[in-house]
């Protein structure tokens, strides 16, 4: 049991690594992911002027365009790079190697995390060296862990994408899904000023239970619990694997080669 | 079941959807053989490698690698693939690529020992990426390697190869196979099909339609080829019970034949001013051939001759 523990780790390790080479080596890939979140904060959380519309503490935006760059991380370096190795015949490699293919899966969300806690962490910075955000060292080290966690889901969502299409259209259909996400969910536009017809869509949509999760470590007053939105996050994460692998077996009963 | 087969498989069938794949497949591989499998695209080569390796599951009969059902870890273990592939990370090094795969195994092969069976010593530092094609293949190879396995699953290896790059890695193929390990190779390179196999099975439309060494192949269609460009009447030859096959052409004629002798001298008695007058052995393209036709009805099971 603790020989298969220590060999579990060994190969979690070796892939992770390899994966961190992967996209420190692409750096037209990392700098998208990296750039644009960071982009939409100097953009929106210090150059804009709000005025009386979103708060002046820049908190908003601080979180908003973190939680930008852990859906973009989850969806696009996660879900996308799943599909084209699939496509490729990399995974069909794995497989068929002793390699437990969960470590597979572990490793690309682990590189998804950490690529969404250095974008948090490279936000953060930016805001506590740009303007005086009203955030104690614990609150931000907490938003950070939270929002580089909240990755996760949306690494499901995009496995879900890369999976119910060919692996060539998965980039495309988790475009298509990205914006609307982010729209609706209330972090481009917060959810307060929201139309009111859309406010019921916001209310369902996993973005905005991963940046409500996040507000209410720093507001408490706010109105839902923190556990229905671990709940809502972790059925979203369910939903999507197990779609995912029934789109797969009907993928390999179909698959010709 | 046979005590010494490492593939065993009974009456198996595959479909996707309503596209049969294959159809009253059985068959067992044996310890030590190796095995070619040939077939036109689409005959349901690729289909039974990973049948074998346990990616696809068959509609119905069934199939067992070291007597347990494909895809077992214990299967995965003892079996090295290199697959038909493009997706290999083109930025991680040819050295990176194979700490990775080392890592899966419990006793993998050294790093330096692989590097040299494939041919890989000296661009171990290299990307994926910048490698030629045949470099990746090697890349490839070696990564089946990496396990030491028992069972070898190579489908079209030396694709992309050049003719030197082709022979270098048939005698790497060669060498580690030794008469240990089992070999199971799908390809559509004939003189591969030869150079590595002991047995050839044929796929055409998802059933075997020949099992049997290249020798024995060779014979369906004559040991012989005699060929010449000649003024003959070819029907002449019709008759002739030991010429198994006549092609006819623009006045050029092959005669594949059990005993050359006699049918020389016929055909020069024929047309004693024929040019370009050549007898040499039967090819085993033109079995292959001869076996795919519309017109053959020819089927050769005799893989324990």
């Amino acid at each position: 049991m603790i020989e298969k523990s220590l060999h579990f780790c060994r190969v979690l390790f070796a892939e992770s690594y390899s994966e961190f080479l992967k996209c420190i080596r692409t750096p037209a890939f990392a700098s998208a992911i990296l750039g644009f979140p960071i982009i939409i904060y100097i953009f929106c959380g210090l150059v804009i002027d709000w005025g009386d519309a979103i708060d002046k503490s820049n908190q908003f935006w601080i979180i908003a365009a973190s939680s930008i760059g852990a859906i973009g991380t989850g969806m696009f370096g996660f879900g996308v790079y799943v599909a084209n190795e699939r496509g490729q015949g990399w995974l069909l490699l794995k497989r068929v190697s002793p390699m437990p293919i969960l470590v597979y899966f572990f490793a690309k969300a682990l590189m998804a995390v950490a690529f969404s806690l250095l974008i948090s962490c490279i936000i953060f910075l930016i805001g506590v060296v740009s303007v005086s955000i009203q955030l104690t060292l614990t609150q931000c080290v907490l938003l950070i862990v939270a929002i580089s966690l909240s990755t996760i889901p949306y690494c499901m969502i995009g496995l879900l994408c890369g999976f119910m299409t060919s692996p060539n259209t998965a980039h495309a259909v988790v475009n298509i899904l990205y914006l609307p996400l982010l729209l609706l969910g209330g972090i481009v536009i917060p959810f307060d000023i929201l139309p009111g017809f859309v406010q019921p869509i916001a209310v369902v949509s996993p973005v905005f239970h991963s940046t409500q999760l996040a507000f209410k470590l720093i507001d408490s007053s706010l109105a839902y619990p923190t556990i229905l939105h671990l709940l809502v996050l972790t059925a979203y994460s369910v939903a999507c694997v197990f779609l995912a692998s029934v789109f797969y077996s009907r993928e390999k009963a179909r698959a010709f080669g | 079941m046979n005590e010494n087969a490492v593939v065993d498989v009974f009456n198996l069938e595959k479909s996707y959807n309503e596209v049969l794949a294959l159809t009253e497949l059985s068959l067992q591989v044996s310890r030590g053989s190796r095995c070619v499998i040939l077939g036109p695209n689409g005959a349901g080569k690729s289909t039974f490698l990973k049948l074998i390796l346990g990616v696809l599951k068959p509609n119905s009969g069934s199939i067992s690698v070291f007597g347990k059902t494909p895809g077992h870890l214990a299967i995965r273990k003892r079996t090295g693939a290199m697959l038909q592939i493009s997706g290999i990370p083109t930025t991680l090094t040819v050295l990176e690529h194979l700490r990775l795969f080392r890592t899966y195994y419990h006793d993998p092969l050294p790093t330096e020992e692989l590097l040299k069976m494939a041919r890989l010593d000296g661009i171990e530092r290299r990307s994926f990426g910048s490698l030629s094609g045949g470099q990746q293949q090697r890349l490839n190879f070696a990564l089946a390697l990496c396990g030491n396995p028992d069972l070898l699953i190579l489908d079209e290896p030396s694709f992309s190869h050049d003719v030197e790059a082709r022979i270098a890695l048939w005698n790497e193929v060669d060498n580690f196979v030794g008469t240990d390990r089992t070999l199971i190779l799908a390809t559509h390179n004939l003189e591969e099909a030869e150079r590595l196999g002991d047995r050839i099975l044929i796929f055409h439309n998802g059933r075997v339609i020949a099992d049997a060494s290249a020798k024995k192949l060779r014979s369906v269609i004559g040991t012989t080829e005699i060929s010449a460009q000649t003024s003959a009447n070819v029907d002449e030859f019709r008759n002739d019970r030991q010429i198994k096959r006549i092609e006819h052409r623009d006045g050029q004629i092959r005669l594949f034949v059990s005993e050359p002798e006699s049918t020389v001298a016929q055909l020069l008695r024929l047309d004693p001013h024929l040019t370009n007058l050549a007898v040499k052995p039967a090819s085993l393209q033109d079995a292959y051939l001869h076996l795919l036709s519309p017109q053959s009805t020819s089927e050769i099971h005799s893989a324990n001759d």
